[in-house]
This record gives C-alpha cells, structure tokens and sequence, in this order.
C-alpha cells in the first residue's frame, strides 16, 4: 500500500507538486509586499468585512 | 491511458492545492498572535462579535459577546451595546444614546475610557449614557439603529459622524460570508493586500463625499433621524469627529462645511470636534502607527468638548 502510494506520488510529482509551489511563492510575494509597505500611514480605515 | 493520467493529474492538483491551502489555514490559526495588526483585529471582531441580518437593515452585534481585540477588552451586553449590563425598559435616569461607528463604540479602548463612559461620567449620577456605536457603522445604519434602541426611551440623542459615513457597506452573500468569517487565510491575505498602497486617504474621502448617491444617503438618513427625534420631541446633536490624522491645514473643511449646513436644515445641534483638538499633537491621539482610531486620550477629549457643547435641562 505504501510503495504504492508513493509510486503514484512519484508518477504525479509535477502534478502535485505545482499547486504547492504555486501557493507558497504567493504567501511569500504578499509578505515580502507588506513589509515593504509596512510603514504606508496614509492609508484610510479599509474593513476585512464588514 | 494518456487522457486518464491526464484527468488523475487534474484530481491530484486539486487535491494538493486544497491541502496547501489547509496547511496555511493551520499554521496561521496556530501563529496568529505573531501577525495580528489592526487589520486582522478588525476582521475578528466582525467574525465573531458582528452579524448581518440580510433584510433592510445593518449589521449589528452578536448579543452577549465578549473579546479583547487590539489590546482592548469589548463587552456587549444582550441588547447588542457596548455595555458591562443591561438597560431596563423603565428608567431610572436620563438616557443620553449614542450612535456612530467604531470610534462611538471605542475601539482599542477600555471599556470605561470611551467617551460614552467620560461623559456619563462628566453628566452626573442623573444621567446614563448609552453606546450603540457599532463598527462600520453610516448614517443610514445608525437610523436603523436608533429605531431599534428606541424602546429604551432616550432624552437626547447625539450621532457620531465621521468621514466614512459617506461610504456605503457591502455585505458579502450567505456562502463568501462562511468561508471570509471563518478563514485565517482571508484575513491574512486582505491584511496583505490592503498594504500595498491604493490611493491617499485624503483622496479615498473626497471622492466618497463627491458621490451625490452617498451624499443622498447621508442626507435623507440625517433627515430620518430629525424627523424621529422631532416626533418623540428629543434634542439631537450630529457629532463631527475630525480625522486625526492632521489637525493643521485640515483637509476636509468643505465636509464640516455641508454637514453644517446639513444640521441647520434639520434642526439638529452641531458640534465640530475639530476645534477640541486644536494645538493638540495628532500623534498623541492614536492607539497605534498602524491605527488612527482615537485612543484614552482622544476620548477623553471628545467627551469633555461634547459636555461643554450639549444644553442639557
């Protein structure tokens, strides 16, 4: 079952393997952005909701 | 063969995108103390002390909640107000109710140093002052407001403005409002994204009074709360909190002007909050550099300015 499992991980690597980089370089460009702009004070009262 | 890998990889994808996305919505629920700003702070406090009624009216506070929120303990009682306990029907004092946003609430506060508790303070043992402010809150939101409240019978009514109040709300539907209400990730991403610089606030305020829809909204709720307050024979009194981000070579003196002139029309007190902070250093008025929102001090201000300014019998 194992072996198999990682048979599959590793015949589908590009597969998998893109998502998650994807989703990783997206969370670090948006750190990276709000530290370089971590100072902006003319900013309005923006709500995450409501 | 070729089509069926082609369609698992698809699966695959999805799945690990998905499970990524679990991932940081884990790691962020259990880190979130090395993050929290004012923007995630805010978001919590609409996840979990807000509720929209998707009818006519607002949003309001989730009854009998309590958080401490940006440094800031927030108590709302069963009736939805900033408040350690509840009001009865009958009274006991004179009730002075106050309507407004977040800044009539006291965000980043204490409890006892908003300036609904300082001026209840400053008006004596026959006087209870009653906060209904509730962020995010407009003009149009605070008429709602005030009909609801209306049961506990005020003896003046005074209605916190400040620029915003020309912006209109947008709620999101029933199913974006589960997955943003309950997602760290939502509210890491919009804290990221609201960083990167859209435009001054100097110009975001201008252009939302400019709009006449806002200003028509503003002007026919102003006038709804005029006609009630006139019927149930209640002074009212628009409170025009300034922006604090500069006091000096102020920016929004046409805004004072119109609302002014709004109040006269309507017959309600006007009271310009601008003129408390005269010679007072901004920087000393805010809860933090990322956070413009008066605080102790601010509120302070506010209430000894709106005693001075208020004719009670």
């Amino acid at each position: 079952m194992i072996k198999k499992t990682f048979k599959f991980l590793k015949d589908y690597k590009k597969w998998w393997l893109t998502p998650m980089i994807i989703v990783i370089i997206v969370f670090l460009i948006l750190i990276v952005l709000s530290i370089m702009f971590s100072k902006n004070s003319q900013m309005p009262f923006y709500y995450a909701l409501f | 063969m070729h089509k069926k890998k082609k369609i698992y990889g698809l699966i695959v994808s999805v799945a690990a995108f998905i499970l990524c996305l679990l991932f940081f919505e884990i790691v962020l629920r259990l880190t979130y103390p090395l993050y929290a700003n004012y923007n995630t702070e805010m978001w919590k406090y609409a996840s979990k002390m807000k509720q929209i009624s998707y009818g006519d009216s607002c949003h309001s506070h989730l009854p009998e909640t309590s958080m401490n929120l940006y440094g800031a303990k927030i108590t709302i009682n069963s009736q939805g107000l900033r408040s350690e306990y509840n009001y009865s029907i009958e009274k006991t004092k004179k009730r002075v109710i106050l309507l407004g946003d977040s800044i009539t609430l006291g965000w980043g506060v204490q409890n006892n140093e908003t300036f609904s508790k300082v001026l209840e303070n400053y008006l004596g043992e026959n006087y209870e002052v009653i906060n209904a402010g509730v962020g995010n809150y407009n003009t149009y939101c605070e008429y709602f407001s005030l009909k609801k409240y209306s049961y506990l019978n005020p003896d003046l009514i005074i209605v916190g403005f400040y620029l915003n109040d020309f912006e209109q709300i947008k709620y999101p539907s029933k199913i974006s409002y589960f997955f943003i209400k309950n997602s760290y990730i939502y509210s890491f991403f919009f804290d990221k994204l609201s960083s990167i610089p859209r435009g001054h606030y100097v110009d975001f305020y201008k252009k939302n009074f400019e709009n006449s829809n806002n200003q028509k909204i503003v002007e026919d709720s102003l006038h709804k709360i005029s006609v009630y307050a006139k019927e149930k024979n209640i002074p009212l009194v628009l409170a025009n909190f300034p922006e604090f981000h500069k006091f000096e070579e102020y920016e929004f003196y046409e805004i004072n002007n119109y609302l002014e002139f709004l109040s006269k029309e309507n017959d309600i007190q006007y009271i310009d909050l601008l003129e408390a902070f005269e010679n007072v250093d901004p920087k000393s008025l805010r809860i933090s550099n990322e956070d413009y929102h008066p605080n102790a001090k601010g509120h302070k201000i506010i209430a000894k300015f709106i005693y001075e300014k208020i004719h009670l019998e």
